[in-house]
Parts: structure tokens; sequence; C-alpha cells
């Protein structure tokens, strides 16, 4: 005689919790590469640009330059991280071959989508809070204050929003692409010159006008820029354009996403 | 629902890569608690049956439904009434076994299913190895491990894409007598095997498949007794001379026989007035399933069909 099955629940939310699950119980094992590189990272920047270059710049509202930097690189570290976040999910399953059982289960492609896109924000949110310790502890260390940290609940939204933006992004692009030169060569050309021209390091006002007038089309510019306004309470443009502009990014590019999982052929590499 | 309904019913099915047409209008049944073996040459279009059966391929053309949800138009009802093992192995990098199984059983709803987990682990000889990255499993193990994936939920129907390939005898016997409990249970299961005694053993009807056309269904044993055939060839101590007409090779003192499965050696003995005493050897080597198939084949083609 054999055995029965458990009980089954709901048909929408336990497929799903649990695609979230084993997309968190993944990068949880792999912590060191997903949580602590990022944080090391982080702290590297905040040593050489952040204390070698704070003697020689101060940032608005006399604040030393650091405070202006901070915001910054957590918003990039949480970007990155969450692009990464999807993008090494849809690696994975394509590596394994486990993305032609997703094909073979229950699991439609929103569940599939939004699963894996909420654990890469899980992801860059987590990295964002240790970031977010490191840099006040570094900051404290130097200024003997803590940094302003104007709206933490504002700050809590701008991470969240740019963390799904990329890993929507890193959704979209995990399933589109091929082989990890595709992924890496994305990295390259597209993300990075985005986020540095996104005014990690400097206020935009400081770039040529052309250079101005390209920021104003760079999603991750009002991104980091709402981050900023968080810590510091002002910032290079309306938060509230700031947020509209990150939930428009979220949108469209989960519908891209959306759309390349119905039409891309899901196969193993 | 009825008790002689069917769980599996394709109508019509073709599937096609580009121009190719990799399945042609191929319609058959499954029946609640039957088993159904798909046999026929590499690239027949076995898989593709199954990944359209699946959900995993779409097709234009025909229609598939399972326990009576149409895999198209109600692909989740349908989705959760079927289990595959697939023909290719999966990895899953990161996980030991044990968890992938939690993992897959709540992919079909099921949050709590440790019980059916344990009884499976236990049946396909996974238990020592449930601890153990799926990755580092041996190739029969990580079959295993489909199989124990297809199972979490007790579907109606199981497709079972070659499911002993690479599997050991020892467990390809306990699979075959597990199957047959699944069916006893009332479990439809679809097989594609390359094994002759594995469609013998455990089908009760099989269809054969032929660049993607389904040439024949009938009941297993009536094809493999009356297409299956062995070859026997006697050593013997004195050479004799023999015109038998299933004679293949001679050198008087080796003789080779091309034989019907059910034809007996007391009668050929006979027929070829050999003696047992002057008998140094026999051996036998029976006809696997792709020469039955291969038989099969010709016959219909030359006999035009
Ligand atoms: N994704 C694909 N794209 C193009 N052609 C394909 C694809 N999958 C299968 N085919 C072709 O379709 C035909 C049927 O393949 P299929 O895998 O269904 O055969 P099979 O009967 O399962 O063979 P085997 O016994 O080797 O497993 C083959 O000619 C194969 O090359
Ligand atoms: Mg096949």
């Amino acid at each position: 005689m054999q055995v029965p099955s458990g009980k089954q629940g709901n048909l929408f939310w336990v497929p799903f919790f649990f695609v979230f699950y084993k997309e968190v119980r993944r990068f949880k094992s792999v912590f060191i590469e997903t949580v602590l590189g990022p944080v090391i990272s982080t702290t590297l920047y905040i040593v050489v640009f952040g204390m070698a270059m704070s003697a020689q710049l101060t940032s608005t509202n006399d604040l030393p330059y650091i405070a202006f930097l901070l915001p910054g690189l957590i918003m990039m570290s949480c970007l990155n991280q969450s692009f990464h976040g999807t993008t090494a999910a849809f690696v994975t399953a394509k590596y394994t071959g486990e993305i032609e059982d997703y094909a073979r289960l229950p699991i439609s492609s929103n569940q599939l989508l939004i699963g894996f896109i909420l654990g890469g924000w899980l992801r860059g949110m987590v990295v964002s809070f240790f970031n977010l310790i490191i840099g006040s502890l570094a900051y404290y260390y130097l200024y003997q204050s803590w940094i302003p940290l104007e709206n933490p609940f504002l700050l809590l939204i701008f991470l969240s929003l740019g963390g799904l933006t990329f890993s929507c992004l890193g959704a979209a692009i995990g399933i589109w692409a091929q082989n990890h030169e595709h992924i890496s060569a994305i990295g390259i050309f597209i993300l990075a010159p985005l986020i540095f021209l996104g005014g990690v390091f400097f206020s935009v006002e400081n770039f040529s006008p052309f250079w101005k007038a390209a920021s104003s089309f760079n999603p991750i510019f009002y991104m980091i820029n709402g981050t900023r306004y968080s810590f510091l309470g002002s910032s290079d443009v309306p938060v509230l354009t700031c947020m509209l502009v990150s939930v428009f990014s979220v949108l469209m590019i989960y519908s891209v996403a959306y759309y390349l999982c119905g039409k891309v052929n899901l196969q193993r590499w | 629902m009825s008790q002689n309904k069917n769980i599996l019913e394709i109508k019509n099915l073709s599937k096609s890569y580009g121009n190719f047409k990799a399945v042609d209008d191929v319609s058959f049944n499954i029946a609640s608690g039957e088993i159904f073996a798909l046999l026929g040459p590499n690239g027949a279009g076995k898989t593709s049956i199954i990944s359209c059966i699946s959900g995993v391929s779409k097709f234009a053309e025909g229609s598939i439904s399972v326990a009576g949800s149409d895999v198209i138009s109600s692909v989740k009802d349908a989705k959760f009434n079927i289990g595959v093992v697939p023909q290719e192995l999966i990895n899953h990098g990161f996980f030991n076994v044990r968890q992938i199984l939690e993992f897959y059983s709540g992919f079909y709803a099921i949050a709590k299913n440790k019980d059916r987990i344990n009884f499976l682990l236990d049946r396909l000889g996974l238990w020592e190895h449930r601890e153990k990255r799926v990755r580092k499993l041996s190739g029969g193990m990580k079959r295993r491990v489909l199989i124990a994936k297809a199972l979490l939920h007790k579907p109606k129907l199981l497709l079972l894409d070659e499911p002993t390939a690479g599997i050991d005898i020892e467990l390809r016997k306990q699979l075959w007598s597990f199957v047959k409990e699944l069916k006893s249970e009332g479990m439809s299961i679809l097989l594609t095997t390359h094994y002759l005694e594995e469609a013998e053993q455990l089908s009760d009807r099989l269809g054969i498949l032929h660049h993607g056309k389904l040439k024949y269904l009938t009941d297993s044993n009536s094809l493999i007794s009356r297409l299956g055939k062995k070859i026997i060839c006697i050593e013997l101590s004195e050479p004799i001379k023999s015109e038998h007409p299933l004679l293949i090779k001679s050198d008087g003192k080796k003789l080779h026989f091309n034989l019907p499965m059910d034809y007996s050696l007391g009668l050929l003995f006979k027929e070829n007035n050999i003696e047992t005493k002057d008998v140094v050897d026999i051996q036998m080597e029976k006809s696997n399933l792709e020469s039955v198939v291969e038989g099969f084949l010709q016959s219909k083609t030359t006999g035009g069909v």
C-alpha cells in the first residue's frame, strides 16, 4: 500500500511561495558571494573615494563628501545585487536544466517571474542593510557623528523600487540570454555606464550640459537622487519625480520580462 | 469518474519544428490504470509527444486532454494531474535530494509532504543519499530522483521517458514492481523504452512510432510473440548436414538458427536429427526490441501498408 501525498493548499500561493523560498535558500547557500562580497566592495569604495577624497571635497549643505557619496554607493550596490540575483537565478536554472522543470510544473509565468524577482529584491535589500551599517560606522569613525538619515521610510521605498526595477531587468536579461557572455556584455556596456553616469560619485550639476541632458533620460539618476533625498533631505530633482520614474520603470521592465517569458523558448544551455 | 474513462486522450496530434514534422497525426487513449508503451527508433518522436502532453511544447494541430482537462486551455488543471520523468537528467546545483523533494512538493501546492517523501526515498533506494547534493549523485541515482519528483503529488497520469536508461539491473527489477504497484493503485502510465523486456513486463498495450507516425497499436504480448525472434547457435562434436529452412549459417559443427520466440528446441533437434549426446554447447540470443520493431517496420513497408 502506498503512502498518500500531503494535503494540497492554495493552488496559486503555495507554489508561488516555494518559488520565492527556493530562490532565497539558493542565495543564502552562497552567502559569501552574494552578501559578503558586495559589502566588501562597498567598503573599498568608502575607503578609497570617501575617506581619501573627503579631505579635498565638501558637498552641498556643507556636509562632507562621504555624506553625498554613501547614499549613491548603497543604491548602486542594491541595483547591482538585485540584477545579479535574478540573472543568477535564471542562469542556474538554465545551467542545471531546472528551467525545463518549470515548464512542466503547474507554475505560471507570473508566479515564476514574481517569485524570482522578489528573491532578487530581497538579496538587494539584505546587501543594502549591511552596506548601511558599514557606511554609517565609517562615517562615525571619521566625523564622530552619525550620517543624517532624514527619512528612513522613504529610503526603504527607494531601495525597494530600485531593487525591483533591477531584479525585473535581471529577469528579462536572464530569460533572453543564450550564454554567460550575453549577461556580462549587458553588465559592461549598459549597466555600468548607466550607473556611473547616474550621479553616484558626483552631482550631475558638475556635468557638461550634454551629459546633464542625457542623465535626465537615465532612470538610475532618479533612483539615486531619491535615495540621496531620503538621507540628506535635498537632491537635484524633486522627490516626487524620482518616485514616479521609479514606479514607471518597475512596471515597464516587468512587462518586458513577462513578454520575453512567453516568447523565448526556455531551454537549458 | 466512471471506470472506463480515459485519463489521456490524444486526437490527431501533429508537432513541427520549423518545417520538420516530428509528430504526424497521432491519436491514442490511455484508460485509467493502464500502462501504454511507446516504442520506436531514436528520433521517432516519442519525447516530442511527451513534451506536448506535459505542456512543455506548443503544438499547432490536434488536441490532448488529461483527466478531462485540455492541456492548452486548462493547462494548470492538466499539469496538477501529470507527473513527468524526463529523458534528460537535471542537476539542481545547490540542494540535496530531500530539499529538492520538499521544494517540488511545494510547487504542487503541498506544503507538508514528509510521509510521502520518506516513502519515495525508501522505495527508490535513495534513503541513504537523501542528504547528498543532487549534483554529486551518479547518473542512475539522479534518474531515481527524477522519478521521485514525478510522484510527489500522486498524479493520475505518469509520463516515463526512458525511465530505466542507466539504471542497474537490480533497481530496474525493483522499479518494474514499483510501477506495477502504481498501476494497481489506479495510476495511468505512458512509458517509452528501448528495452523489449521492459515493454513486455509492464505494458498492457503498445504503439510503435516511426518518423512521427503511429504505426501499430496492439496488446504487448501478441506483438512480441508474433515478431520476436531468438537466434540459437548449437555446437556439435560431430559435423552434420542440415537443410532446415530456419538455418541461417553452418560450418557443419556450428549451426545458427533464427527461430520464432515460441519455437521448441526439442522439435528443432528432432527435425535436424541431432542427438543430445553430440551437443557440446548451446548459445541463445533473444532479439531485442529494436530488432522486433525493425522487423515489424520492414514487414509493413514491404507488405505495403
Ligand atoms: N527542439 C527541437 N528542435 C528541432 N528539432 C527537434 C527538437 N526536438 C526534437 N527534434 C527532432 O524531432 C525528432 C523527434 O525527436 P524526439 O526527441 O521526439 O525523438 P525520440 O523518439 O524521443 O528519440 P530518442 O529515442 O532518441 O529519445 C528528431 O528528428 C529530432 O531531431
Ligand atoms: Mg526521446
